[in-house]
């Protein structure tokens, strides 16, 4: 195992010369930090910004009118504290109707007949659940102050009726009320996701695609006809990817998070997740022929093992299977060490103690051992 | 400078290679040639080191081969058929690459440059260079460390006339200088041009190998085209002045016609080749 540092920097000048030369692949890393600068300056969105469709509490009570009047002007004056009363117009209920928890008087448009002298007033007073009398101490105030409007008891069209059941797509609305974006779009999970795509993406994904594209073109078996060993080719890629990886994730992270950079857990995880990054990329670009294919493999890798560790944090079955990925302890350790950016060397080196950590490591560097003796393999033969 | 004895590389059963022998010396174009599938390929594989053989010995400047490989290295150049540039980067940087890999001053990377006609264009990005410039840059690229041994694949495949030209100066050139060319071409007129030696292959055997005027003077057959009216017709026939009987017919028909149009046929080194690999001299 020969190591010649002319060979090596030649190497990798020339590698940094092809990634310079790679605009697409820049503009996609310089991307990812941009997400970063922009989530790290950016406060949240509010979650349900649904204008004129005010939501109950579940004191309220509301009444709607058709249009505004000396009357409801009275009744908004007359409101008593305890019924938690809300004026609206109609217009301002949303399409989904009233929330499922509140009493309503519905003050509907008034209709003339016999020759527009006699006015009739429809209200409807509607109640939640099954039992109307929830409506009695607010219709008795209702009809109190609407006496007191029209000095005789008004005409009124009066309908009792129970609140509709919501529509389904109001369920649905409810139900992802329910779930608070806030609860799974937590600023560590940006920047865990954020870390992996950075890593996997300049380790593995660009090492495929240029690699290949040597190999396509038959650049590889110029340099290994000239003084090159294998050993040298690899070590080369992996400083020009690894550093490509670590300095982009040190970039992003340094909007995010910057207390995390200097913390000696997040460096150590980085470097065991690059490492078996790049194994992965080396393996892929073993077997590469032309770019198409492995361009695709690399992509399907991800879905594949991003899939796995999902199944195997909620079912039993997949948790063998994700166990057996460095990817899987990567995570956890990544979101350690943002979670806690301000952990200390010592519990750091305690951290790094654990079975965790060490089967991140044992993952990683078995899988660059394997990655490297396949790779040398396939090079002589091809 | 380049010796093989008794080469042999099997894929299992098949036999790509059957105990070869030959023997290149310094400052020598060796043609080695062979119809596709001969052998030619593997057996450049094997001394480039990149294929071990199933048997045989195969030496370059005495250092044998896969065993002082590294040694080897950096004594032989390998021009491939194909061109195999960092296509975005320039003329010049791919040059630097590999001048940096044999520890070269910057200064040959401007001589070679030069010598190759490359020097305006150096730095452009290969993606843009003609195919001509490409296969310039490619045996600019492999001449850069003064290769003792250059293996050459087609060196003058799909260039035009003045690019060959060019390729052919220089190896004559490089011949000159001392190095060792070991070509395949199928291109057999510059086998006469500038090969010294030849040796012919085919299915995995040597066939024969000789100088190309030896070959011709060995293998040359001399034949009279005869182009004559028939019934009216323009006919054309063939005659061996080797052979009594044909040669007898000629003068026969010399002797009843007048009206006969005489052509002494060349024999040249492409005709040897197609007798000896099993295609009739027509």
């Amino acid at each position: 195992m020969r190591l010649r540092p002319y060979i090596l920097l030649a190497l990798v000048r020339k590698d940094v010369a092809r990634l310079l030369r790679n605009a697409p692949a820049l503009m996609l890393l310089g991307l990812f930090v941009v997400v970063a600068f922009l989530a790290a300056n950016s406060g949240w969105v509010d979650e349900h910004p649904e204008q004129g469709a005010p939501q109950a509490t579940r004191q309220e009570s509301w009444i709607v009118y058709w249009k505004d009047s000396e009357w409801v002007e009275l009744l908004r004056e007359r409101a008593p504290k305890e019924f938690g009363l809300r004026f609206l117009e109609a217009s301002q209920v949303g399409p989904e109707g009233y929330p499922p928890n509140i009493c309503v008087i519905e003050l509907q448009k008034p209709a003339y007949f016999k020759d527009r002298q006699q006015i009739r007033r429809p209200v409807r007073y509607r109640y939640p659940g099954e039992d109307p009398k929830v409506l009695w101490s607010l219709t008795r105030w209702f009809l109190s102050v609407s006496l007191e409007h029209f000095g005789k008891m008004p005409q009124l069209f009066e309908t009792i009726q129970p609140l509709a059941p919501p529509s389904r797509a109001a369920q649905a609305r409810a139900a992802l009320r329910r779930v608070s974006v806030a609860d799974i779009m937590s600023l560590s999970l940006l920047a865990t996701a954020l870390l992996t795509t950075i890593t996997f993406f300049a380790a593995s994904g660009l090492l495929v695609s240029l690699t290949a594209q040597e190999r396509e073109r038959g650049a590889l078996r110029a340099l290994l006809l000239t003084p090159v060993t294998y050993f040298e080719f690899v070590l080369a890629k992996a400083i020009v990817h690894g550093g490509l990886a670590l300095g982009t994730s040190a970039l992003a992270m340094s909007a995010l998070r910057p207390a995390v950079l200097g913390s000696l857990l997040f460096w150590a995880t980085m470097v065991a997740v690059t490492c078996g990054y790049f194994a992965v990329g080396l393996l892929i670009s073993a077997f590469a022929k032309d770019q198409a294919a492995p361009n695709l493999l690399s992509f399907t890798y991800l879905l594949v093992i991003g899939g796995l560790n999902l199944l195997g944090y909620r079912l039993e079955a997949f948790q063998f299977l994700s166990s057996l990925t460095f990817e899987r302890y990567g995570l956890l350790f990544t979101a350690a060490s943002l979670n806690n950016p301000d952990l200390g060397g010592a519990e750091s080196l305690a951290l790094m103690r654990t079975t965790n950590f060490r089967m991140l490591v044992l993952l990683s560097s078995g899988l660059l051992l394997i990655a490297t003796f396949v790779g040398s393999r396939r090079m002589r033969s091809s | 400078m380049i010796q093989i004895e008794h080469l042999c590389v099997r894929f299992g059963s098949f036999a790509a290679v059957d105990d070869l022998s030959l023997h290149a010396k310094p400052g020598q174009v060796f043609g080695f040639l062979g119809p596709n599938g001969a052998g030619k390929t593997t057996t450049i594989r094997v001394l480039t080191g990149v294929l071990k053989p199933s048997s045989g010995t195969v030496a370059i400047a005495g250092h044998p081969i896969p065993k002082d490989l590294d040694k080897v290295k950096s004594l032989c150049g390998y021009l491939p058929d194909t061109e195999d540039h960092f296509e975005e980067l320039s003329g010049r940087e791919n040059l630097r690459i590999f001048a940096s890999l044999y520890r070269l001053p910057k200064v040959r990377i401007g001589e070679v440059l030069s010598r190759l006609e490359l020097s305006e264009a150096a730095d452009l990005a290969v993606s843009r260079y003609s195919k001509g410039m490409r296969k310039k840059l490619l045996i600019a690229r492999e001449i850069l460390h003064r290769p003792r041994v250059l293996f050459c694949d087609e060196p003058t495949a799909n260039l035009d006339a003045h690019s060959t030209g060019v390729v052919r100066r220089l190896l004559k050139e490089l011949r000159e200088d001392g190095t060792t060319i070991f070509l395949t071409t199928h291109n057999m007129a510059e086998v006469e041009e500038i090969c010294d030696h030849v040796a012919i292959l085919a299915g995995g055997r040597l066939v024969d190998q000789d100088s190309p005027s030896a070959f011709i003077a060995r293998h040359a057959e001399r034949k009279v085209r005869v182009d004559l009216q028939i019934d009216g017709k323009e006919s054309r026939l063939l005659f061996d002045l080797d052979d009594p009987a044909s040669r007898s017919q000629l003068a026969g028909l010399i002797a009843e016609r007048g009206d006969l149009r005489l052509h002494s046929l060349d024999f040249r080194f492409e005709d040897v080749f197609r007798k000896l690999t099993g295609e009739a001299y027509q």
